[in-house]
């Protein structure tokens, strides 16, 4: 019978379980940090907390891939009446990619929609979806589309990734 | 052409991201050609699958 680990993810109990881990303040403002500079930049956080090869590297593959989605006339979700569930989540799931994400909205499409909806609704926001629909004639466009939303889901495990180091529940090589 | 161009580049930059964020130091290399592979083949597995018979 091996020993029980003296890991970093709680002390184990006589039962076999682990007792949870209780964070301090310090912590999880560097958590928070470590997450939110990882939002701002794709790789920051990394950086943050010292694992500078790691950073380097998610920072080359996160902006590959949303260059290779703006390449492809990949496009941007909004919120889509008919599926308002999952057409959320990939508007969640493109704002993970950072501020970069309104930036591309509004140089895409002219304005920052996000409501598929205001197509019916004369204004800025109309254009702007008519914009978008044309571009999704493009032949590459949906391949685009995949690369923009795991570009925002990698993103989103870097975010988490940087949280674990700066709690110290995760080596930083 | 491209198609294939772009399922070895999706799968280069997947396989290098969690090669980093979840290898072992010294194993990286081995677990991204592992991804790179499975993802590469199972692709073409799944295209052979669902292709037309003729």
């Amino acid at each position: 019978m091996s020993a029980p680990s003296k890991g970093q993810g709680g002390k184990r109990e006589p039962g076999g379980g682990k007792s949870p881990v209780r964070l301090g303040s310090a912590q999880i403002g560097r958590g928070f940090a470590a997450a939110a500079a990882g939002w701002l930049i794709p790789g920051l956080g990394h950086w943050v907390v010292g694992a500078r090869r790691k950073a380097l590297v998610f920072f080359a593959v996160v902006t590959a891939t949303i260059t290779t989605g703006f390449a492809l006339h990949g496009n941007l979700s909004v919120v889509d009446p008919r599926t308002p569930f999952i057409s959320r989540l990939q508007v969640v799931t493109n704002l993970a990619m950072g501020p970069i994400e309104p930036v591309m909205r509004a140089a895409l499409y002219g304005s920052l929609v996000y409501r598929g909806d205001e197509a019916f609704v004369p204004g800025p926001h109309r254009q702007a979806l008519e914009r978008r629909r044309t571009r999704a004639f493009s032949t590459w466009s949906a391949f685009g589309t995949t690369y923009l939303l795991t570009a925002g889901l990698l993103n989103i495990l870097l975010l988490l990734d940087a949280w674990d180091i700066a709690i110290g529940r995760k080596p930083k090589d | 052409m491209l198609l294939l161009l772009n399922l070895v580049w999706f799968s280069t930059l997947v396989s290098v991201f969690f090669a980093t964020l979840a290898g072992q130091k010294g194993r990286r290399v081995k677990m991204g050609l592992i991804i790179w592979g499975a993802m590469v083949a199972g692709s073409v597995v799944l295209a052979l699958l669902m292709a037309p018979i003729s």
